[in-house]
């Protein structure tokens, strides 16, 4: 093994890039030093635990661990940036075009519903825990502070997600969070995706339920006053907690994010929901029309955009869609997109890819932009009524 | 769903939970409990003198400096015993009952790993215990304490650095395997919830062991037979009648609180490595063997593990730096092959891993016979049934520091130090 490069660096752990001597293949080595009084920190014993369980496209896989006296060294796959960063290089002042939002979005909440699935919490989701790789694709890492939940025998601390990604309940001290924490954290990273700019950034604890309420409206006093009792049964202090806060009334998510459509917007209303029962969970949100009823068909990628992502998700949900009706009329959407893009040519790509009907694949349908057009969903992402009208005919496979 | 409904130690809704489960996880740590945790230690290993449950090893006199700090031995040879070792851990500690009773499981999973006639040192399973019991705190609980907490929890019967290693060890040999469910909680805690019917005890051990059976498909594991068949011969069994022998032995197992020895004169399969050509040649020539055949038997082993002379002394210490270069060599030999091929994976790591271990150990120049009788069975091939002289086995694993001191070398912890547990989480390939 050949250490080429640091990485980054944390309290925690330092990561490096490394190559397998006999392969040559690059990975990142993680290196967590060995505290003689803490022992082996639970943070790395959960990480390994999970991580070798969870194998998905949109995660980062683990494939080794080293234990040595002084270090422990767990070898991931190489993935060439964060989000974070990807968003500093690539983005208009940190604003990612909508096309490729939306095919992190997807990969996000992909790879979340994986773990939701497979009861494992992430609970730090942020930008600088996305990792992106050279053909596009988004991998949800550092699981330092994931824990799996389902049996009652663990204890949990409210003292988790960074600060800007915490869900409101736990800001307001809930212990009994579940998956939606990590939708809440999601919701924030779209919305940072689309305007470049994190959407909640308190100072402290108190601050930053001041930020989400400016934004999303103080709620009502009986849901404050739930959340608040949950997390602490002494009923003085929740009431207390609750008359700390000023009523703010909500802000149109348009008027915060111009750029977005529509649908993009009642997508991210349903993630951000204050209520945590309210909440979308990942798995739904995968069948918002936000992903299912657009076609991003553009006829020209610019030069020197990202390669086409190499899409390969395994479909748990692939039967029970398969139940529910095969086909969508789409809605009309393309001046939403206005960009054309290699990632737009990805996902139309990943999208015809999956439009399999009777083994063949459905002739991608190419648009002139500005005009409504109906378009044939993937089958894979119909599972949303909303607002789609099943259309049989306009269907049938080309043979 | 509200948050209320929500049970606070699973996240999910407590309907979903059996009753007797939800009523044992808010009871309080009783002497039943701390009897049958120290029953089921016992059975995870075996002294080296079988004879005894004595707390006086018949050869291991400990240091002078080791037992200074033990306060609750009066002279360097005591060891509290292993129920009164507990006792004082669970006192010192305030360890909650989910976290010690979760020690069951992982002392299970121990048991089902290590070799039949491995041997512990007198204070073996006191370390067990103690290992199982800090990891589980760490893994079920947002805030644990820290090793030096655990080192004076233990009544200071060990210093900082053993109880790292102890962990350290605890951790490879469960190849991290630490997650279990509701089915499996419930079949290990059955003793304790007198509420819960036999037929909800026998629904959940076949739960259980259909998820287990599942797994070890991968592995080619044959179930453990009951306690009165003969020992696995050269032909081993397959893994049919796996479901209803095992659905039996637990219920029997775990319906009565009652053990003894007779689990451990219980034919065991003990443990699997992929390539046991090589560990076979390895340990019949029980000499110098070649370290670097490491990387030819470790490479597309599926989820090898490399424990290059893991605790030997310093005789080891040239050629440590070899081995790991080859073991890392093979590892990302094996992980190169293993992109081919995703998919079995968890039961491996372990057994191959104590395998590994004994072929580290064997081949280090203790003598060893370890017969092995293979048998194919899907891609991973052979099961070892070690008969072997494995004295040396689990003080190694288990005794390093006390070994140590015995020599009273006191570099030697240095060399344990530089020996590095090199484990494989991915599938690979069985070659050879």
């Amino acid at each position: 093994m050949n250490y080429l490069e640091k990485l980054g660096e944390g309290t925690y752990a330092t990561v490096y890039k490394g190559r397998s001597r006999t392969t040559n293949e690059i990975v990142a080595l993680k290196e967590i030093h060995l505290d003689a009084e803490e022992g082996t920190p639970s943070t790395a014993i959960r990480e390994i635990s999970l991580m070798k369980e969870l194998k998905h496209v949109n995660i980062v896989r683990l494939y080794d661990v080293i234990h040595t006296e002084t270090k422990l060294v767990l070898i991931f796959e190489f993935c060439d940036r964060d989000l974070k960063k990807y968003m500093d290089t690539h983005g208009d002042r940190g604003a990612l075009d909508p096309v490729t939002v939306r095919s992190f979005m997807y990969q996000l909440l992909k790879g979340t519903a994986f773990c939701h699935e497979n009861r494992v919490l992430h609970r730090d989701l942020k930008p600088q825990n996305l990792l992106i790789n050279r053909k596009g694709e988004l991998k949800l890492g550092d699981f330092g502070l994931a824990r799996a939940f389902g049996v009652p025998v663990n204890t949990f601390s409210n003292e988790v997600v960074t600060l800007w990604y915490r869900a409101p309940d736990v800001l307001l001290g809930s212990r009994t969070y579940s998956t939606s924490i990590d939708v809440w954290s999601c919701g924030c990273i779209f919305a940072e995706m689309i305007s470049g700019v994190p959407i909640f950034r308190g100072r402290d604890n108190h601050d930053q339920l001041l930020h989400i309420m400016r934004i999303i409206g103080t709620p009502d006093e009986r849901l404050l006053r739930k959340i608040s009792s949950e997390a602490a049964p002494s009923g003085d202090s929740a009431q207390a907690a609750v008359k700390q806060f000023p009523r703010y009334p909500k802000i149109p998510f348009s008027n915060i994010l111009p750029k977005a459509n529509p649908q993009a917007l009642d997508l991210l209303e349903r993630l951000l929901q204050f209520d945590p029962a309210k909440r979308i969970s990942a798995a739904d949100a995968l069948n918002h029309p936000y992903f299912t009823s657009t076609a991003m068909v553009y006829p020209v990628p610019p030069v020197g955009t990202m390669a086409p992502p190499n899409y390969n998700f395994p479909h748990p949900h692939q039967q029970q869609q398969q139940q529910v009706a095969q086909h969508q009329q789409a809605q009309a959407h393309a001046q939403a997109q206005a960009h054309a893009h290699a990632q737009a040519q990805a996902h139309a790509a990943y999208i015809a890819q999956h439009q399999v009907y009777n083994g063949a694949p459905v002739q991608q349908p190419v648009f002139a932009q500005g005009q409504p057009q109906q378009q044939i969903a993937p089958n894979q992402f119909v599972a949303y009524h909303g607002t789609g009208q099943p259309h049989p005919q306009q269907q049938q496979p080309p043979r | 769903m509200s948050a209320s409904e929500r049970h606070a130690a699973s996240l999910i809704p407590t309907h979903l939970h059996e009753p007797a489960l939800v009523d044992l996880m808010r009871q309080r740590i009783n002497m039943d409990m701390v009897t049958y945790l120290a029953r089921q230690t016992v059975r995870v290993i075996n002294l080296g003198d079988d004879a005894s449950m004595l707390p006086t090893p018949p050869h291991t006199p400990h240091k002078a400096s080791f037992s200074e700090r033990d306060r609750h031995s009066s002279s360097g040879s005591r060891l509290p015993s292993l129920q009164d070792f507990i006792i004082i851990v669970v006192h010192n500690s305030r360890v909650q009952l989910p976290s010690f009773m979760t020690t069951l499981i992982y002392l299970e999973r121990l048991r089902a790993k290590l070799p039949r006639m491995a041997k512990g040192m007198p204070c073996t399973r006191h370390r067990v215990f103690l290992a199982t019991l800090i990891v589980a705190c760490k893994y079920l609980n947002d805030s644990a304490p820290k090793n030096k907490h655990w080192a004076e929890y233990a009544g200071g019967m060990f210093d900082p650095a053993e109880i790292n290693l102890m962990e350290k060890q605890l951790l490879f040999l469960l190849d991290y395997d630490l997650r279990f469910d509701e089915n499996e909680a419930i079949v290990h805690f059955a003793p304790f919830m007198p509420r819960l019917s036999p037929s909800v005890k026998a629904t959940r051990a076949a739960a259980v062991h259909c998820a287990k059976a599942r797994v070890q498909a991968h592995t080619s594991m044959p179930p453990t037979p009951p306690h009165d068949e003969p020992p696995p011969t050269e032909t081993q069994t397959a893994p049919l009648s796996g479901v209803q022998n095992l659905v039996k032995r637990l219920s029997s197992t775990y319906l009565s609180v009652s053990f003894n020895n007779s689990a451990s004169s219980r034919p065991r399969v003990v443990s699997r490595v992929s390539s046991s050509s090589t560990l076979y040649s390895d340990s019949t020539t029980s000499g110098e063997s070649d370290p670097g055949t490491a990387s030819s038997d470790c490479g597309p082993s599926p989820t090898s593990t490399e424990a290059s002379s893991v605790f030997d002394g310093e005789d080891d210490k040239p050629s440590v730096s070899v081995q790991c270069e080859d073991a890392y060599d093979a590892i990302k030999q094996g992980r190169k092959v293993s992109t081919s091929s995703v998919g079995t994976v968890k039961m491996d790591g372990s057994h191959s891993g104590t395998g590994s271990i004994l072929k580290a150990w064997s081949s280090t120049g203790h003598s060893a016979t370890i017969p092995t009788s293979r048998t194919e069975c899907g891609t991973h091939r052979s099961s070892l049934s070690h008969s072997a002289t494995s004295n040396g086995f689990l003080s190694r694993m288990w005794g390093a520091a006390t070994k140590t001191q015995e020599r009273g070398d006191s570099n030697a912890m240095d060399v344990v130090g530089t020996n590095a547990f090199r484990r494989r989480l991915t599938h690979s390939r069985d070659g050879l």
